[in-house]
């Protein structure tokens, strides 16, 4: 192990799939969706959108009988199962960085909707105005005393923030950092999703030649990230590592990503030649597949132009029909799954995938899983905005 | 870590102008009083229909990360745009939230859903300036401005990037407002917090609303022109004096607390003892925004010579800190807490000459 390097020492993940990395690796390996209808809107606008709703009993306690924001508990508890993982029970010196696109609108929709019903609002609702407020409570319920970073970059947060966070540790500014993103559903996320049209009212169908859109999820995922000195000084076990970060702004559209794919294929090089990674060692890489008409076109261009011939030889695969699109922690969710990936030797299944688009020419996409060797794949994550980030993860030696 | 870095340009708005000669001679309108920018002057390159699209947050930023861009002489290549936020597009998420309640999830509006999601404005000075070489928006409260600048400098220094432009925008909202005050955080009565540097009894400081960026590059891009000053992130523990002014972010609001721990802290490290300056008065309070702009004052110190008023110091300050500025200073430590308890600080000091700098 190179004391440079930036391992993964413990993962956690909620999502439509259930709480925990068992419940999510037992999804991968027997092919399973948290996509359903769920009702959203009230009176004679209640609607149900399909959607990856987290279980109700996945959550610990009764979510009404807390302060916290639902985007703030789901952090939490992805958090609590990460550092468990890595060994670290007790207060710890770790950094928090947290990726968010919408997590405070849940908070925030309420108390408005309370004001005007002409209802004393609930003030407690208050921090759901403000991001930052997922940090701080994932700071005190874990005891963990570093900095707290929350980034937005849209459906990019989570990508972005487990990069900084591989940064941070890279250049020696921390030592240990738990990173990841958080989404909570709300009216606002299903509404403004919905009025772009980009809602699908069936499963979603990533890649696929009759696809028409995503379903929106909600979920948490949390790696530990810690440099491979401090990971070896305290006897914790590398699940995998990160080995770059690739990042890009597309300067293109506030909510449609460049069909060419430049950005992407920029910010992937970019990750790649920091690593010096040749595209030939690339073994899979986790697309972002939100399964919208102009995201899975631009993520094709990318790859086209980044593996040219070899794309065939790449397997690639979209988890977001096992989970719904879960905006600002998607990239984060992605990276987990692409660790049990790694482990595993499995390239997860593009569930619903029936026929793949014809523009799609030498896609490797299946909707069955995979089993082959790998030791070297990315993680792609496009945001609003033309924010992109690519993070490289590497398996571990078992 | 010896973080420093060069600022090589500046760019503000605010409800007192668009330079730091207004932002120098701006004073509140009283306690409590909310203060707004008027109208956002033309900016290159963007049409009046594309202004009109952007939130005011999004306008806010354009036009001051172009001024920064502009005052600094950089092209976009290669540098990253970094922004600090607590609130995103309140106006936008109202107008959102009123169409949903109102007429029902199909007449919400997409150009307040995608205006309304916090990246929105740095992703339209991306589009604008034609930046494209990554950052994100950092969110994060009273001390977020200068939590920015410090991550941009060590991100640079560690050739992240080559060269960042960091700032930090906020829009007035009255929903945000009567949350607040609902909170008793800013309110028409005292709030619960430290009541300086307002008077006793006083509300406290209305709020404002603007943006403001700096172009940070590296010490090695100064070999030929001088930097507008030299910035380095400070870790409070380590300071050990020196400053001829510091610029506290206590603005009678929940940071005020943690701010005054962190003034104790900074008087006792020794050393001549150093103006203190209150600048929220100038501006009002604008939470991430504060530390940004207290940043630009402190430039304006070190680089114009300039001199800023003083206003009413805490009894608790006034033995450990001189009460106003003298005379013009070469350096200038800003400290900005938040309502959490993080603190964070920069010093800003003269480049005497390209070659000191580079």
């Amino acid at each position: 192990m190179n004391n440079n390097e930036v391992c993964i020492t413990g993962m956690g993940i909620v999502s439509a799939l259930g709480s925990g990395v068992p419940a999510h690796r037992d999804a991968l390996v027997n092919v399973r969706s948290g996509l359903g209808p769920h009702p959203f809107f009230e009176g004679k606008y209640r609607t149900d959108i399909v959607c990856g709703m987290v279980p109700r009993e996945a959550f610990p306690h009764s979510i009404e009988e807390t302060a916290a924001d639902r985007a703030s508990l789901l952090f939490d508890m992805a958090c609590k199962e990460a550092l468990a993982r890595a060994g670290v029970h007790g207060p710890c010196a770790a950094d928090i960085i947290v990726g968010t696109t919408a997590s405070n609108f849940h908070g925030g929709t309420l108390y408005y909707g309370q004001k005007k019903r002409g209802l004393a609002p609930d003030i407690r609702l208050v921090s759901g105005f403000l991001p930052s407020a997922v940090a701080d409570f994932a700071a005190e319920k874990n005891r963990i005393s570093g900095r707290r970073y929350t980034l937005s970059s849209a459906c990019a947060s989570a990508a972005t923030a487990i990069g900084h966070a591989f940064r941070l540790i890279q250049s020696g500014r921390a030592s240990m950092v738990c990173a990841g993103g958080t989404e909570a559903l709300s009216p606002f996320i299903v509404a403004g999703f919905n009025s772009l049209r980009l809602l699908s009212k069936k499963a979603c169908k990533p890649f696929d030649a009759g696809r028409d859109g995503l379903n929106p999820g909600e979920g948490a995922a949390v790696l530990i990230l810690e440099s491979a000195t401090a990971a070896q000084g305290r006897g914790a076990r590398p699940l995998a590592y990160v080995k770059g970060l690739g990042e890009a702004l597309e300067a293109f559209h506030h909510t449609r990503s460049n069909p060419d794919g430049s950005g992407i294929a920029a910010a992937l090089n970019t990750a790649m030649a920091r690593a010096s990674w040749a595209a030939e060692t690339m073994d899979h890489v986790h697309l972002h597949g939100t399964a919208t008409v102009i995201n899975d076109l631009s993520e094709y261009n990318a790859l086209s132009t980044v593996f040219g011939d070899r794309l065939g030889g790449v397997p690639v695969c979209s988890t977001k029909s096992m989970t719904g699109h879960t905006l600002g922690a998607a990239g984060g969710v992605s990276a987990v799954l692409t660790v049990l990936s790694l482990e595993a030797g499995l390239v997860p299944a593009t569930v619903f995938h029936e026929t793949i688009d014809p523009q799609f020419n030498g896609l490797s996409v299946a909707a069955v899983p995979r089993r082959m060797p790998l030791t070297r794949a990315a993680v792609t994550s496009l945001g609003f905005g033309g924010e992109v980030a690519c993070l490289l993860l590497e398996r571990a030696a078992q | 870590m010896n973080a420093t870095v060069g600022i090589s340009g500046i760019g503000l708005i605010g409800s007192w102008g668009t330079d730091l000669a207004a932002l120098r001679a701006a004073r509140s309108d009283g306690p409590g009083k909310v203060r707004l920018v008027e109208s956002v002057p033309a900016i290159d390159g963007v049409s009046r229909n594309d202004m009109r699209r952007m939130s005011k947050l999004a306008r806010f930023s354009v036009f001051a990360a172009s001024r920064a861009m502009a005052d600094a002489g950089r092209a976009p290549e290669r540098t990253g745009l970094f922004m600090g936020l607590t609130h995103g597009s309140t106006s936008h998420m109202v107008e959102f939230h009123d169409l949903l309640f109102d007429y029902g999830p199909d007449m919400a509006s997409p150009n307040s859903f995608s205006n309304g999601v916090t990246n929105a404005p740095l992703s339209s000075v991306s589009a604008v300036l034609k930046m494209t070489c990554g950052g994100t928006t950092m969110l994060g409260y009273e001390n977020n401005g200068c939590e920015v600048l410090s991550y941009c400098a060590r991100a640079i220094v560690d050739s992240d990037y080559e060269a960042c432009l960091a700032g930090s925008s906020e829009e007035y909202s009255p929903v945000v407002h009567d949350a607040y005050k609902t909170c008793g955080w800013l309110g028409d009565s005292a709030p619960p917090h430290l009541p300086f540097p307002r008077e006793e009894g006083a509300a406290g400081l209305g709020i404002s609303e603007g943006g403001a960026f700096a172009v940070l590059q590296p010490l090695s891009h100064f070999t030929d022109k001088k930097p507008l000053c030299l910035f380095s992130p400070i870790d409070l523990a380590d300071w050990r004096g020196g400053a001829g002014v510091v610029i506290s972010g206590a603005g009678a609001g929940p940071q005020d607390g943690y701010e005054l721990s962190a003034l104790a802290a900074i008087a006792k490290a020794g050393g001549p003892k150093p103006a203190l300056l209150f600048t929220r008065p100038l501006f009002g309070e604008t939470f991430g925004l504060g530390a940004m702009l207290s940043a630009l004052v402190a430039c304006d110190i070190v680089a114009n010579g300039a001199v800023y008023p003083a206003f009413p110091v805490h009894p608790s300050c006034a033995g450990l800190f001189e009460t106003k500025m003298s005379g013009p200073a070469t350096s200038v430590l800003v400290v900005a807490a938040a309502r959490n308890g993080s603190v964070s600080a920069g010093l800003f000091s003269r480049a005497e000459s390209a070659a000191v700098a580079a």
